[in-house]
């Protein structure tokens, strides 16, 4: 995987990628792997989770929850459970591939912390099925790990001890919601769990309180265990700290990760940077991007300048979410590229709600048939029409009809695209087809 | 990562997709140690079908019988949660699986010129398997591997960016056995395995496993 | 709502006074805590639509139609009101603009898949999308695109078929799977739009319950093979009845379309089947018009001829004049009356007894226990049974014998509403939730119970299963000291879990609960339909019309004239007197021994040895068919009356078909005998019948037909405790239109529910004439008591004799057991659950089977009491070794009439080997080769 952290003065969660051997017990002891626990297990509970809190963690999931408000919130009780994230599905988002991948110590290390911090003595690291590899070495770590005593009893001589299970998913993006996460993880379709109880921390696995946090926040706690909260806090800026990886693809040059400093850094940079993106193929002009993986509404070229900030995106009407940015260049067919994210929403609806259920498949038959030629200008209407009925307004932050959030992020690029640039919609339709069909280098048919 | 016990061999040396059967009694001992990792048996009930997909390439009506027993469901449930998952397969599919990202990251980058090639060289649509039960195809949705875009996945092993050239060398390479270290057969997700249970946690417990054929170091 | 059950609950939550308030659209209203908003917006008139909600099963907010706004912190949100629940001050807009807008959306989404088929959808017109769509949904559709399609209709299962294309993921039938039936055998396969239910690739959906699916399937997705295109909603016709298959009595509407019975529908209601049914009730009426008896019948010179009415009458007259003649009452003997109504067998009963002065009298076919003892014992409801502290099962398998019971037992036993102590020889359907499990050999029973009770036995070391009866012992609160609080919130379902044993191990371990647990409840599982009212009505041995004993039977001696001087006897004593030749007429009201008793050997002897069999019969089952005279009846769904549940609930039975031409009503015929040996009862009508039930049978006193019709819905308990009855509107749930959107519609369209006007009235209304209140002053009518169950009948040598028989190390000791798919008349003439039958299986323990070098499958001979019948063997790990299992009347379907007994081989009827008279049945094996292999 392409990607780059030397941007950085010392880059935190991606500090082994260098390496060849990345992922063996060898080179991770070889780069101050474990000392993050030890230290930890050192010092106690409170400590931990204060520095967590200093750090204002926010969770890379997604969501953005500070990951320390999320552990005060663990309703106390004789029996809870720490999962950790790995679904890692939404579209053009490849972080946690990555650092499951290369640096699966590193995540079983900060696993390990977390467990120690929340008092947890079962902890499940839930990976994406499709990442065989990944989950080859996360299990050849696990076991590496348990030989090391990373894992497992009494811990490096302590009195803490906690048994880790690798558990495969098995292709289904909604598992990514932690409630379906925790759903499939027991055994079952995935389904959300409907609210309330609205946090799995008062009710989760097996109905106990559960944490359930992303394969990133966790690969980040070594380094903030060791270094200190503040020193976290240091990078970035406001509750945006410290570093997070952003996965850029699309119409860029140099598509790749790119573990950057948040805020200070803006998306022009990202994209342009001749060490970052690159600048865009060809250089064409850029029409749109994705800030934050395909459930965030789009952004502009008027957003360009905006720093990697979550409360600048989130104010401007979309998301850092995932941390992916995907490029669309001047030569992009917006009917082809908001269809083909409605189709995976349709495809990934987990199908319990009707307004995403059905409505997921009506947006893509509209969508389609219009980037096939049979579209109706009044077809715009309706598929605002369709959007409002899974997110009433169509609004940012969206409001749902359904139980989990993907129904709200079915309408985001089509209502991007329909309200941005109405016109190529426009002229797709009266032309039948897209009005930059020359342009393309590429010709395929949608299907 | 070494893996040197006869199970691992066999699953690895499976040239073809079963026809049907349920779990060899070593599967049946890994399925009953997949349990004791959960509190709740249940929670066996996905990797358990991962399991039976290693042995046979698919999910068999024998070992959703079997899994339906050993977790305590029925098998219409054991079936009806195994087909919310795209990686489970109730039917037989292809020695490999083929899946090809058309998501919009990897169609940026031109995954339907790709896939359009794929199912040229395959002679087969995606959906479809071959006849001689080669390769099964699949549109598949982000694979998480964008900067390689536009990328594919055969047996859930990563290959990418790919155009109609290096396609072809692909299948090449996995005619040929070239590529046998890096794509196992369809349904093997991990040749590596867990040798830690709930009661063999520890630094001391994990010496003794070493002595058992999964030891490895 | 009908009963004192619901309105103590009522009284009590008002005492406690958890309601909390909140306001929906601006009406202020009371709702009681922890309830669901749907339910407290329904209660004050506020429909809010919904598709996956139902009242009896968990919710789960997924069809997403009931979407309301409701105030949280961050202001008012959309939320389903089927699963959020009422909390203080909670402040609901139902219809406001964006509630409405929500449901509108919801309902055009759920329609842009749905194919148009209404016309021949048999859903149509009784549709809970069809009906929201005409309220809450747009005009036409916007939907241009191609809809989802699936391969037309699919069979789940032998008796339901799917629709895929219909379904709209509501997870109710996967859920009633789940949840209340216990037995997913479908669930929801894919994901997303293409998420359908479905079974196992392995294993069909053949549930004992699968109607039930169909049935709240709230659109034309499921439907039932026997009602496929048989008819449309606004042709049909209602009534609402008593299933009288088995004795839990379940209500439901009977419709008709053209004078045919087309369905049966559970009616909702909230302390008996909440609107659930068994298939074998639900498509029951199938039977109504195959293998029927049309006209009265009389042998002649050997075959069964048509004759009239008068001649039929005249030849019975006769008969029973000649037996009188020979012997008085004991030369005639009547069996049966489970399948008759209260009227009709009290009738009997004062023929039987009052008239020919027979104490020859009984309605169970030896398949429960003594009748006496069954009616003493303090009985429980269903509602209290299921909610009871404990349940102790000592019965057989519920599922097979009571299946609504079963799953009301199951759905609480599985939230945990109570807990299940289970002492039954084999493993049960409920085995596996209960908290102890014990398995008694045949004839072990009694010891154990003594051993439970028998505290002192503890250090003996005596026990068989120490550390389970201690459990048991804590479970029951045993102490050394007994005091009268002991067995409170204990419910014994009682019944007979073994046919090839002899009862008095349960007689006698009853009693011995009773004297010990003072407080406890009994639910008795006698199974045959009606067998509660033909007991309370007196068709039982020493028993008189309101659970009196013949003892204190002054009131009846004085009023009938005449009461039998001998003592009576159960069937099988019956039987071996006719089998001896002591007998000259033996009456079979609906009763049909030839399959229906466990010693087949000794029925046939009885058969060919009493000289007149008169048989009133719905069906030409064996026994009509070998009778002298056979009289047509009508059968369920052509029968007014009343009926009693195994509760004691007293319930109307809504005639909804005439019955054939020259059928007649037993109770009619009771009356047309009594007149022709010139003993006129002066009752000409049904009516007539039922108010002196009310006025003569003090347990019956003002219980009616027409004060239960008035009261209507789901009946009354007996004995009425009248002052407490406080009724509400009783049936106000069956009209929820979408938990049984086929009866309200069907309701909406014309035909109202016969029996269930909603007005409230007391059942002292001055109705009642002074005679039942005399007698009960007298005290010569006080209801049966334990201790005036006469010790039992068989063996009355007492209970040394009762010490669990020996057996040979050749033998295997049979335990014989009802299933509900036997080859009893319902089947043999309902097409479509013929196949269901099966042939005869014999569970063998593992180390069993492999001794005898067997598997599941083979086939092999099994034998006893010089009779070999063949089975196929099954291979049951729960199973002791030394024990086989048999089911009863097992033969193939068609197999049943050609059971030849004189060549020693004959199909798989386990009946062959049982001696009645023993108390223990052993059989042996004979391994046999496969004839398919030999012939192949
Ligand atoms: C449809 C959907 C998909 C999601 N997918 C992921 C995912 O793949 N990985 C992930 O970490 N969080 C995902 N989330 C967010 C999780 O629900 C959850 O917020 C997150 O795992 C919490 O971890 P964090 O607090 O460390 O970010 C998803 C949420 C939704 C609604
Ligand atoms: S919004 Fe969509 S994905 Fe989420 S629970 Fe509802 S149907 Fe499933
Ligand atoms: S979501 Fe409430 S009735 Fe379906």
């Amino acid at each position: 995987m392409r990607g780059k952290n030397n941007m950085l003065n010392e880059p935190i969660v991606t500090k082994r990628m260098g390496f060849e051997d990345s992922y063996t017990l060898e080179r991770y002891l070889a780069t101050g792997g474990y000392e993050g626990l030890r230290k930890a297990l050192s010092m106690t509970r409170e400590q931990v989770k204060e520095e967590v809190n200093k750090a204002s963690l926010l969770g890379r999931g997604g969501a953005g929850f500070p990951a320390g408000r999320k552990w005060s919130m663990l309703r106390q009780a004789p029996t809870s459970y720490l999962v950790i994230n790995g679904d890692e599905s939404e579209p053009a988002t490849f972080k946690d591939h990555l650092l499951v991948e290369r640096d699966p110590h590193q995540l079983i290390e900060g696993t390990m912390i977390a467990a120690y911090a929340l008092g947890v003595s079962q902890a499940f690291i839930f990976t994406r099925g499709e990442f065989a590899l990944g989950i080859e070495r996360l299990t050849a770590a696990c076991n590496e790990a348990y030989e090391y005593n990373a894992v497992g009893k009494n811990i490096f001589g302590s009195d803490f001890s906690v048994d880790l299970v690798i558990h495969p998913g098995a292709g289904a993006y909604i598992c990514g919601e932690e409630t379906s996460l925790i759903e499939s993880l027991e055994g079952n379709r995935g389904f959300p769990r409907i609210k309330p109880p609205f946090f799995p921390a008062v009710t989760g696995l097996y109905g106990e309180p559960t944490v359930v946090n992303n394969v990133e926040t966790m690969s980040n706690l070594p380094w903030i265990v060791l270094n200190g909260g503040d020193a976290f806090a240091a990078l970035g800026q406001g509750s945006s700290a410290g570093t997070r990886l952003f996965a850029l693809s699309g119409r860029v040059n140099r598509p790749g990760w790119y573990e950057l400093e948040m805020s200070k850094t803006t998306f022009r940079d990202l994209i342009y940077d001749k060490d970052l993106g690159g600048g865009i193929i060809g250089d064409k002009k850029i029409k749109a991007f994705i800030p934050g993986g395909v459930s965030a509404p789009w952004f502009f070229e008027e957003h360009l300048d905006m720093g990697l900030d979550q409360d600048a995106v989130a104010k401007a009407g979309s998301m850092l979410g995932s941390g992916s940015v995907v490029v669309m260049d001047e030569t992009t067919c917006v009917v082809r590229a908001s269809w083909r994210i409605t189709r995976f929403f349709h495809r990934e609806s987990c199908g319990q709600c009707t307004p995403c259920r059905e409505g997921s498949g009506w947006l893509e038959k509209i969508m389609r048939r219009i980037e096939e030629g049979s579209g109706r200008p009044e077809d715009l209407d309706l598929l605002m029409d369709v959007c409002d009925s899974i997110a009433p307004g169509v609004t940012w932050p969206p409001q749902q009809t359904t139980i989990c959030v993907l129904g709200p992020s079915i309408p985001s690029s089509i209502a991007s695209a329909i309200r941005h640039l109405r016109d190529e919609f426009l002229e797709h339709i009266k032309l039948g087809h897209c009005p930059y069909e020359k342009d393309h280098i590429l010709t395929g048919a949608a299907r | 990562m070494k893996q040197n016990n006869d199970y691992m061999e066999k699953m690895l040396a499976r040239k073809t997709p079963s026809t049907g059967g349920g779990f060899s009694a070593e599967g049946m001992k890994r399925a009953e140690a997949l349990m004791a990792l959960y509190p709740v048996k249940r929670s066996a009930l996905i990797p358990m079908c991962h399991l039976a997909q290693g042995e046979h390439g698919w999910l068999t009506e024998e070992c959703i019988e079997e899994i339906a027993a050993l977790v305590g469901v029925s098998p219409a449930e054991v079936s009806g949660t195994a087909s919310f998952y795209d990686m489970l397969h109730l039917e037989p599919v292809g020695q490999y699986v083929i899946s090809v990202c058309t998501n919009i990251a990897c169609m940026l980058a031109g995954a339907y010129e790709l896939l359009e090639a794929v199912e040229e060289r395959l002679g087969i649509a995606s959906g479809q398997t071959d006849k001689d039960m080669r390769f099964t195809l699949e549109e598949a949705e982000c694979l998480g591997a964008c900067d390689t875009a536009p990328c594919l996945q055969v047996n859930s092993r990563f290959f990418g960016p790919m155009n109609s050239e290096s396609f072809d060398k692909l299948i090449t390479d996995l005619a040929s056995g070239a590529l046998a270290g890096v794509v196992p057969p369809h349904g093997v997700l991990s040749r590596v395995e867990r040798v830690f249970s709930l009661t063999t946690k520890g630094a001391t417990d994990a010496a003794q496993m070493d002595t058992t054929d999964a030891g490895q170091k | 709502m009908t009963d004192t059950v619901h309105t103590q609950n009522q009284a009590e939550e008002e005492e406690r006074d958890n309601t909390v308030n909140i306001v929906i659209d601006g009406v202020a209203i009371k709702a009681n805590e922890g309830e669901l908003l749907i339910e407290a917006a329904e209660r004050n008139g506020i429909f809010i639509p919904r598709f996956c909600y139902h009242p009896h099963m968990e919710p789960v907010g997924m069809c997403r139609m009931c979407l309301v706004e409701v105030s949280g912190p961050r202001g008012f949100a959309l939320q389903p009101a089927c699963y959020l629940k009422v909390q203080e001050n909670m402040e609901v807009m139902a219809s406001s603009d964006k509630a409405k807008r929500a449901q509108e959306g919801v309902l055009e989404l759920l329609l842009i898949n749905h194919p148009l088929d209404c016309p021949v959808c048999d859903k149509g017109g009784e549709c809970p999308l069809q009906d929201q769509t005409m309220s809450y949904g747009p005009g036409e559709s916007r939907f241009i695109e191609e809809k989802r399609h699936f391969d037309k209709p699919i069979e789940l299962g032998p008796l339901t078929y799917l629709d895929r294309e219909r379904c709209i993921q509501c997870a109710r039938c996967t859920r009633f799977a789940a949840e209340v039936a216990g037995e997913p055998q479908i669930d929801f396969a894919g994901r997303g739009d293409m998420t359908m239910v479905a079974t196992s690739p392995t294993r069909p959906f053949d549930s004992y319950f699968s109607g039930n699916t169909v049935q709240i399937c709230p659109v034309g997705a499921l439907t039932a093979k026997a009602y496929r295109f048989k008819s449309r909603p606004w042709d049909l016709e209602q009534a609402e009845t008593t299933c009288t298959l088995c004795s839990v009595g379940c209500r439901e509407v009977a419709q008709s379309s053209a004078g045919e019975l087309v369905r049966y529908l559970g009616v909702d209601n909230l302390t008996l089947n909440q609107s659930w049914l068994c298939d074998k009730g639900r498509y029951s009426f199938e039977a109504v018009k195959n293998g029927r008896v049309l006209t009265p019948l009389a042998r002649h010179e050997g075959v069964l001829e048509e004759v009239r009415w008068a001649d039929a009458l005249a030849d019975i007259t006769a008969g029973i004049r000649a037996g009188l003649a020979k012997g008085g009452g004991d030369q005639i003997a009547v069996l049966g009356g489970a399948k008759f109504t209260n009227e009709d067998n009290y009738m009997w009963a004062r023929l039987a007894k009052g008239v020919f002065g027979s104490e020859l009298v009984d309605a169970q076919l030896g398949d429960g226990f003594n009748a006496e003892l069954a009616l003493a014992l303090p009985r429980a409801g269903i509602e209290e049974t299921v909610n009871a502290r404990t349940v102790v099962l000592i019965a057989g398998d519920l599922k097979e014998e009571l299946p609504v019971l079963y799953l009301r037992l199951y759905q609480n036993l599985a939230k945990g509403k109570t807990k299940l102590i289970e002492i039954s020889p084999t493993h049960t359907s409920l085995s596996d939730l209960a908290k102890i499990k014990l398995s008694p050999r045949p004839g072990e029973l009694f010891s154990i119970t003594e051993d439970i009770f028998d505290v002192t036995k503890n250090s003996v070391g005596s026990l068989k299963d120490e550390s389970v009866i201690s459990s048991i012992r804590q479970f029951l609160d045993v102490r050394e000291e007994t005091s009268a609080d002991d067995g409170e919130g204990i419910v014994f379902v009682v019944g007979n879990a073994n046919l090839a044993e002899a009862p008095i191990y349960l007689e006698e371990s009853l009693k011995l609960i009773a004297a010990k647990l003072p407080k406890a409840k009994f639910l008795p599982a006698l199974r045959r339909g009606n067998i509660f009212g033909a007991l309370d009505m007196g068709l039982g041995p020493n028993l008189l019309p309101g659970r009196i004993n013949k003892d204190r039977g002054d009131f009846f001696r004085r009023t009938w004239g005449t009461l039998p001087a001998s003592p009576g006897i159960g069937t099988p004593e019956i039987l071996a007197k006719c089998a001896a030749g002591e007998v000259s007429v033996l009456v079979l009201l609906g009763a049909d021994p030839l399959s229906d008793f466990v010693d087949q050997a000794l029925v046939q002897k009885a058969f060919e040895n009493t000289p007149f069999i008169i048989s009133l019969a719905s069906h030409m089952d064996p026994s009509a068919t070998s009778a002298d005279v056979v009289l047509p009846v009508p059968y369920m769904g052509e029968t007014a009356g009343t009926v009693t549940n195994l509760e004691g609930r007293v319930s109307v039975l809504g005639q909804k078909v005439t019955p054939p031409a020259l059928a007649r009503q037993p109770w009619l015929i009771a009356a047309d005998i009594a007149r022709l040996l010139e003993e006129d009862f002066g009752l000409y009508t049904l009516e007539e019948v039922s108010q002196e039930i009310a006025d003569t049978v003090s347990l019956y006193r003002g219980v009616s037909l027409a004060s239960l019709k008035r009261f209507g819905g789901d009946g009354v308990f007996v004995p009425v405790k009248a002052a407490k009855v406080k009724i509400a509107s009783s049936t106000k749930s069956i009209f929820d239109p979408i938990a049984v959107p086929g009866i309200a519609s069907v309701e909406e369209q014309g035909a109202p529910i016969k029996t269930g006007s909603a007005k409230p009235i007391a059942l002292q209304d001055g109705n009642t004439k002074d005679s039942s209140a005399e007698a009960l002053a007298k005290g010569d009518a006080r209801l049966i008591s334990l201790a005036d169950v006469t010790s039992a009948t068989r063996h009355a040598g007492g209970l040394d004799v009762i010490a669990e028989p020996k057996s040979d190390k050749y033998s295997l000791r049979l335990i014989l057991q009802r299933d509900l798919y036997d080859a009893g008349s319902t089947l043999v003439n309902c097409p479509t659950l013929a196949s269901l039958g099966g042939v005869q299986e014999i569970l063998l323990a593992p180390s069993a089977a492999s001794g005898f070098g067997l598997q599941n499958g083979s086939p092999v001979n099994v034998t006893g009491r010089g009779q070999m019948i063949e089975a196929q063997v099954k291979i049951d790990k729960s199973l002791s070794p030394g024990l086989a299992v048999l089911k009863v009347n097992k033969s193939k379907a068609n197999d049943i009439f050609s059971a030849d007994v004189s060549d020693g081989i004959a199909s798989g009827r386990a009946e062959l080997l049982v001696d009645a008279s023993a108390l223990v049945t052993d059989i042996r094996l004979e391994t046999k080769h496969d004839k398919k292999k030999e012939l192949g």
